[in-house]
């Protein structure tokens, strides 16, 4: 219990209570977010040019998914009662209503969704491979077969529907995960109307940043070109968002510098010093600054595509590690301050303990592994094409 | 004669009340109705002379583990007019008394501080589960063993007032002596409470003599911005009190 | 060497097997904008000349019956990836709805739902509700705790003789258990717990220590000027500190 402080803090204020844990589950479902609605710029909006990375999007979405809630459950003091959130959840509580938020968009958004994407190739599968993935595809198929015209198209036109549902389903997905912080009134730094709006916007900029960087890094392992269309059209598109996400951030400081309430003083001390590198160096200049001018100037400027390459790959990597920091500095910086306005405490992040660095860092590791499997059960992109006498 | 079934039946019926023996202990009060009380408290600045007893007492009634505070004890030194900026120690939670102080001039005075039992609580309003809620009498309490631990209240309390207990892992906070002021007891803290700094005020009995001194002298509640109907009533509470 | 080449819009490839058995995989690539046509190879098959796609028919594709047709299915470059022709020209559409996998579907919703219902009943408390969004219970086990502190009406039942004192003196207003701790179970059964006399040189400093922070009328000294070091009983009666032990009034 010996942590240093600083000033004045409420004596049972000087534990953080949510750990390096509710940065990663935030992170992780913005992932999902963002990738979802880079998927349906293709599926909706018809951005052509993205289509290469539609179906790793999905998968990108649903293996992020499938592991944000084990950062909650670690958490819990009583993980082994959190069913009760479902079976008597409090109609006031966000975090409550969350859980139902996140049932809907794991069942009846993403798994349909990606289902009714790889149906038909599912169905092939489930006849011509055998043993065990035999099985396992002729589970997916849910017992029909029917890969005719006329089902594919109905797969075509529901899945259509779902994507459009999709796109708010995103939104709510993530802007609840920002409107729990930002409708807590007790802590100033958290409540704010603009934070389910700035945590949305990071999160499709980190989502489109990881598809991306996955796009690429997989054109490199399979040993084929990378689409520079796709590509260049990907990174625009997060040059577009990422101005958005960085004018609402940007508000957000100036307004609060203006106005400067009760809160100010302390917050203000709080970000020159212990939040100072996380967010001035990490978030605004690194994590945002640096990646903006350089797709802008892309933009603006001929660059060569091996450049080009080079510096979306870049952008991806400190992009997401600017939105990761963000995270960190609501969460963390959020309980570094005292309510009273007069002290500040420190974190301390344990290496190995049920909320440590180690599971942390296993936990951001984990959906890379669920993506690897997923890409061989359902592989996003066409095989090369082989007769007989390959 | 004694059947066995009749003595399955007394058996825990016979633990259960032994229970009460061996703790010194009369069961719940008969005549209490939970409609006729609408519990508060009033917190005399004027009177507090930061004894810490109230801090030690809660921590024996209520099992509090160490380094945890149900309730603690502030001290304040305002110098000048500097109203926004006190100085402001709580050592152990004053559960040891305070120190003399190396303060010169100023104001200066002890806050006792608990579990405000807002009538518009955030904390309730956000537990997911219903862990923790409003008696029908006004007093917020956690079922611990319904809590989650998701800590959600710990966050959305103002005042500081919850914990996490480190063994239980669920969220605990001030009961105001619930299983006390049910039996026509006091809380452990105002009982203990050498000068009448803290007194258990029933806002619903007009025979309460806080119920009257509540309505003729200036009281003041923590944060009033944030409108939680807070009803842990401060009489004499400076400006400079966070 | 087969190679397939989409983008002309027909598909061209050489060797094909016609015979009986071979599985066609028919992806339709939305990616490319158009279906590819690619076949799984089978042991012992003749090769065909090249220009034609023959879709064989596969015992395990049964809704997909294709005769054994010479029917070109040439590569459209429509965007939504509908590469098939409306007419399959001697393909029979099977008779289950086109809709039937996704009535499964539901089905398998329907069931989930009616296991979170079960769980439901089964496992949320029965008195949850009945005075609000919490476990009922939990009033009666939170109201049945034991205590600690017997309150001072308990402490005077027995000890009368303290209390007199203690009402004719400055101390009036302190409680009992405030110095002597908790004593409920001393009440409850006053031979089992013997309360220990507290400490006064301890006791009496945590109020009555000068500190700053005090109400200035509070009765505060200086220990060590006040005394010297002096314990504090030796000048004073703890329940009614005015008097001096003896009885003598200071």
């Amino acid at each position: 219990m010996m942590v240093p402080v600083e000033g004045f803090m409420y004596p049972n204020e000087v534990e953080l209570q949510w750990s390096v844990l509710i940065v990663v589950y935030p992170f992780v479902t913005g992932l999902v977010a963002g990738a979802f609605i880079l998927a349906s710029l293709e599926r909706i909006f018809h951005v052509e040019a993205v289509k290469p990375t539609y179906r790793l999007a999905l998968l990108t979405a649903l293996a992020f998914l499938l592991v944000a809630p084990l950062p909650l459950q670690l958490h819990l003091g009583h993980p082994e009662r959190s069913l009760e959130m479902y079976l008597t959840p409090h109609r006031t509580s966000a975090m409550a209503m969350f859980g139902f938020v996140y049932l809907w968009y794991l069942m009846a958004v993403l798994l349909l969704e990606v289902w009714l994407e790889y149906r038909h190739e599912i169905v092939l599968l489930s006849q011509s491979t055998s043993g065990w993935k035999r099985l396992l595809y002729r589970a997916l198929t849910l017992g029909s077969s029917n890969i005719s015209e006329g089902a594919l198209r109905v797969d075509d036109r529901v899945g259509w529907v779902i994507t459009l549902i999709g796109i708010p389903s995103a939104f709510l997905l993530h802007g609840y995960v920002g409107f729990i912080f930002g409708s807590v009134k007790a802590n100033p730094w958290w409540s704010s109307p603009l934070m389910p709006v700035v945590f949305l916007f990071s999160a499709m900029v980190s989502g489109i940043a990881i598809v991306l960087l996955l796009y690429m890094a997989m054109m490199k392992i399979r040993r084929q070109p990378i689409d520079m269309r796709c590509v260049d059209t990907v990174a625009q598109y997060l040059l577009y968002i990422f101005i958005i996400d960085f004018s609402l951030e940007m508000l957000d400081l100036i307004q609060r510098i203006y106005e400067a309430d009760e809160s100010f003083r302390s917050l203000d001390f709080l970000l020159h010093t212990r939040l100072f590198f996380s967010q001035i160096v990490l978030q605004i200049a690194i994590g945002t600054v640096v990646p903006i001018l350089t797709l802008g100037l892309i933009q603006i400027f001929h660059v060569s595509e091996k450049l080009r390459r080079i510096a979306y790959a870049v952008c991806g990597c400190l992009t997401i590690i600017g939105i990761f920091a963000m995270r960190w500095n609501v969460v963390i910086g959020g309980q570094l301050f005292s309510k009273s306005f007069l002290g500040y405490t420190t974190y301390k992040l344990d290496l190995i303990s049920r909320e440590g660095e180690l599971v942390a860092a296993g936990l951001l590791v984990l959906p890379f592994l669920i993506l690897a499997v997923l890409m061989k059960i359902l592989p996003p992109w066409p095989e090369r094409q082989t007769t007989i006498g390959d | 004669m004694i059947t066995r079934r009749k003595l399955l039946m007394l058996l825990p019926a016979a633990a259960f009340a032994w229970e009460f023996v061996l703790a010194g202990t009369p069961e719940i009060a008969p005549n209490y109705n939970r409609s006729e009380h609408w519990w508060g408290m009033l917190l005399d600045i004027d009177k507090c002379i930061g004894c810490g007893n109230c801090v030690r007492a809660c921590a024996l009634e209520n099992n509090v583990p160490e380094g945890y505070f149900r309730t603690w004890v502030e001290r304040y030194h305002v110098s000048d007019w500097h109203q926004e900026s006190p100085q402001v120690d709580s050592p152990n939670g004053g559960k040891d008394g305070f120190p003399t102080s190396t303060a010169v001039g100023g104001k200066n005075f002890f806050v006792p501080k608990m579990c405000n039992h807002c009538a518009d609580s955030p904390c309730t309003q956000v537990c997911p589960v219903g862990a923790t809620f409003h008696t029908p009498d006004g007093v917020v309490l956690v079922d611990e063993t319904y809590c989650v631990g998701c800590r959600y209240c710990i966050q959305a309390c103002p005042y500081g007032c919850r914990f996490l207990h480190p063994v239980t892992r669920t969220a605990q906070k001030c009961s105001l002596c619930y299983h006390r002021i049910t039996k026509g007891l006091t809380t452990a803290c105002c009982e203990s409470c050498p000068t009448g700094a803290r007194q258990l005020a029933d806002l619903k009995n007009p025979a309460d003599p806080i119920h009257e001194f509540l309505k003729t002298h200036s009281v003041q509640v923590l944060k009033p911005h944030l409108a939680t109907g807070a009803k842990a009533y401060y009489h004499d509470l400076d400006g400079s009190v966070r | 060497m087969a190679s397939t080449d989409l983008s002309r819009g027909t598909v061209s490839a050489h060797d094909f097997c016609v015979a009986r058995g071979s599985a066609a995989i028919v992806t339709r690539s939305r990616q490319l904008g158009c279906t590819s046509i690619g076949l799984l190879g089978d042991r012992g098959c003749a090769p065909q000349p090249s220009g034609r796609i023959i879709l064989g028919s596969h015992r395990h594709v049964p809704r997909i019956t294709a005769g054994c047709h010479d029917v070109e299915y040439p590569c459209t470059t429509r965007s939504r990836g509908r590469g098939w022709p409306a007419d399959l020209g001697g393909v029979h559409v099977s008779k289950f709805k086109d809709a039937e996998h996704l009535i499964r579907l539901a089905g398998a919703f329907v069931i989930g739902f009616a296991i979170f219902l079960l769980l439901r009943a089964y496992f949320v408390p029965k008195s949850f509700g009945e005075y609000g969004h919490y476990r009922g219970n939990a009033l009666a086990e939170l109201s049945s705790k034991p205590i600690s502190y017997a309150g001072h009406h308990a402490c005077e039942d027995c000890h009368g003789d303290v209390l007199q004192v203690k009402q004719a003196g400055k101390h009036a207003g302190v409680n009992c258990e405030a110095c002597h701790g908790p004593l409920a179970k001393h009440a409850e059964d006053p031979a089992s717990v013997v309360p220990q006399l507290p400490d006064t040189a301890v006791l009496c400093a945590r109020c009555h220590e000068e500190n700053i922070a005090k109400p200035k009328a509070f009765p505060q000294v200086v220990s060590k000027q006040h005394s010297g070091g002096e314990v504090c009983k030796k000048c004073h009666v703890p329940h009614s500190p005015l008097l001096q032990p003896g009885g003598k009034q200071s």
